[in-house]
């Protein structure tokens, strides 16, 4: 009970500095953010630009020319991998289907779970809102033309795609299905990535299902049906070890088709080298700055509040007493500064304004942000040795030299 | 039971200054300190006064003599043993206050607890009862910053009672103060004998004697 009490104080207290804490919590709140920053770079599927590290994209060449209704399912059996099987090293395979309809139009379906498993729709591309996340909600290309028709007068009205209006799918008015346009997508550049002329519209596979299998659109009509899968290879990329993994997989899956439709995208690791390495360096900086920093705070404090821990010894407190006292000062200090830095990386990649796509992440409850804080607490191991000897050494009877 | 509480014996401590110089701080001194007196050691400045007071308290190890509180010599003890003899038993009143800044004058007069196993509500119960005691109820939320020496003093003063002790040791209490702070503030201390506390003052001030029911005067690490 005793040593609750003396603990919740003292960290009350600590805040009380208010010139060294303040100083100190934005010190650390700068440190800790450049160690959250530089560790989400290693904290591979969820940063979009880890992407074209990691993915692998076999496309098979047409193999279903649908002539009537064949369900999805069935098509896939054709395969010889299935929708979310695991190959040896890769995390998932993933199964993207598509529709050409018409001259004008391609409709993708999109596995929520993996929004950017392949390059043409990577968040790069999002400039505003998110990825369709229920069967209720679509993500449409910037190109995509809404036409307000009047067959009458024989004149059209075209207006560009807005996040949060509808979306009518069908072929007649009684027939249509409606979505809620949840994000703009610009097209990849086709001088990089191959890609089309089409207006392309991004649904969930529900959607998709429903669009597709159901009677808002006749495909019969267009009936171009073609898969594309997707395979994420696993392991880090710090290790190294996604690379081997997307090699092996390259390789694996050549055999399915001819080397046209297979295209492993990722850059070459010699080229992600150079990156891979200034940023480890960052990371070593980041938390090398901590480290340094809360063992010089340590030795301060040590300094600022040797009379004080001068008069406690004098007033009884035991050796483990008066550590507590400090200890709580260091620990309050570097975690009240974890977790501004952390908010403030949160607020900047919530903010539109900074974001340069749509890309959302929650960065606070990630395995980067807990990575990030045992790395904070670690570098206070020596600052707690410290404070430890140096509070030993201490001696009561200092308070009574006359000063 | 016996009336004394802390007796000297034949107390000695020296220090080695510089390279070879030893100081007798303390020469083969006796002292007793009675239950529930006001004793008073005076001196001047070098005589030795602190030295005396951080042996008797167990803060420093004498070179020689003994230290008895209730039968035992506490200059034999350890460590541990004597920061629990003095939470228990001891309280300090010291010259240049040495007050936490960063606690209230409450907060201050409660730290002494904050370790030991006595509940928050008592905690705060007695320190608020020391407060009006010594006269600054008013000043509960103040920040030592904010208050005047001779109001330090007085939380000073209730700091050092807070854990009920039965001794307390006070280094110049009134030497950074005036003489009508000094005054009020030597008979608030005299003022707890009464509640079976004993009370060593050291001071160079030989006014202040007339507080004290027993005074010795130190000169050169002797009682003359
Ligand atoms: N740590 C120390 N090392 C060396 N000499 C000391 C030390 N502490 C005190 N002294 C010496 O011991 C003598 C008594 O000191 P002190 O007890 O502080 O006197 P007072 O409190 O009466 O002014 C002085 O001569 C002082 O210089
Ligand atoms: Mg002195």
């Amino acid at each position: 009970m005793g040593l609750y009490k003396l603990i919740v104080k003292s960290m009350v207290f600590s805040t009380r500095s208010r010139r060294r804490f303040f100083t100190f919590v934005l010190v650390f709140s700068i440190l800790s953010g450049a160690t959250i920053v530089m560790l989400s770079f290693f904290d591979s599927f969820s940063r979009e630009g880890m992407l074209d590290h990691r993915g692998v994209v076999v496309k098979v060449r047409d193999p279903f020319s649908l002539t009537d209704r064949v369900s999805l399912e069935d098509a896939q059996t054709d395969l010889d991998i299935t929708d979310g099987e695991r190959l040896p090293g890769s995390e998932a395979v993933i199964f993207y289907k598509y529709v050409n309809f018409g001259p004008d139009l391609r409709i993708f379906s999109v596995n929520p779970q993996y929004q950017w498993g392949f390059s043409e729709i990577k968040p790069d591309n999002l400039i505003a809102g998110h990825y369709p996340s229920s069967d209720r909600e679509v993500l449409v290309s910037e190109e995509v033309l809404l036409a307000l028709s009047d067959t009458q007068d024989g004149l059209s009205i075209y207006t560009k795609p807005v996040v949060g209006t509808t979306l009518k799918l069908g072929v007649s008015e009684d027939a249509t299905f409606d979505l809620r346009i949840s994000g703009i997508f610009r097209k990849p550049d086709p001088s990089t990535v191959k890609s089309d002329d089409l207006e392309w519209i991004i649904l969930t596979e529900d959607a998709f299902s429903i669009v597709v299998d159901g009677d808002h659109l006749d495909y019969r009509t267009f009936e171009i049906y073609i898969y594309s899968i997707s395979v994420i290879a696993s392991g880090d990329i710090f290790s190294g070890a996604a690379y081997d993994n997307v090699d092996a997989l390259a390789s694996q899956l050549n055999s399915l088709d001819s080397t046209d439709y297979n295209e492993p995208i990722y850059t070459r690791k010699e080229n992600k080298d150079d990156s891979r390495n200034m940023t480890f360096l960052s990371l070593l900086f980041g938390i090398f700055g901590t480290f340094m920093v809360s063992t010089l705070y340590s030795y301060l404090i040590t300094r600022f509040r040797r009379r004080e821990v001068a008069v406690l010894k004098a007033m009884g407190y035991g050796k483990w007493d008066v550590r507590i006292v400090v200890l709580a000062e260091i620990l309050v200090v570097s975690i009240s500064g974890f977790l501004i830095g952390l908010l403030a990386i949160q607020l900047y990649v919530w903010n539109p304004a900074s974001r340069d796509s749509a890309y959302f992440y929650l960065i606070a409850f990630s395995p980067t942000a807990f990575w990030s804080f045992i790395a904070v607490v670690l570098s206070c191991v020596p600052g707690f040795f410290i404070i430890t000897f140096r509070t030993l050494s201490v001696r009561p009877i200092e308070i009574f030299k006359d000063r | 039971m016996s009336d004394i509480l802390i007796e000297a014996r034949n107390l000695s401590k020296e220090y080695i200054r510089g390279k070879q110089e030893v100081v007798m701080a303390l020469n083969a001194i006796d002292l007793q300190i009675p239950r529930a007196k006001m004793v008073l050691v005076t001196g001047p400045s070098g005589s030795g006064k602190s030295t005396l007071l951080n042996v008797l308290s167990g803060l420093d190890m004498p070179t020689e003599g003994k230290v008895i509180y209730e039968d035992e010599n506490i200059a034999d003890w350890e460590e541990e043993r004597l920061s629990k003899f003095r939470q228990e038993n001891v309280g300090f009143i010291f010259q240049n206050w040495e007050l936490i800044r960063t606690q209230t004058a409450l907060e201050n007069i409660e730290c002494p607890l904050y370790p030991r196993k006595i509940k928050s509500k008592e905690i705060r119960m007695r320190a608020i009862s020391l407060l009006k005691q010594v006269g600054l109820w008013d000043k509960v939320d103040n920040y030592p910053d904010e208050l005047s020496g001779g109001e330090q003093q007085r939380i000073g003063i209730a700091r050092a009672l807070v854990g009920k002790p039965r001794i307390i040791f006070a280094d110049e209490p009134t030497g950074n103060l005036d003489t009508d702070n000094a005054a009020s503030i030597m008979r608030l201390l005299k003022s707890f004998t009464k509640r079976d506390t004993s009370i060593l003052v050291v001071t160079h001030n030989e006014d202040l004697k007339r507080y004290a029911d027993a005074s010795h005067q130190l000169s050169n690490g002797r009682f003359v």
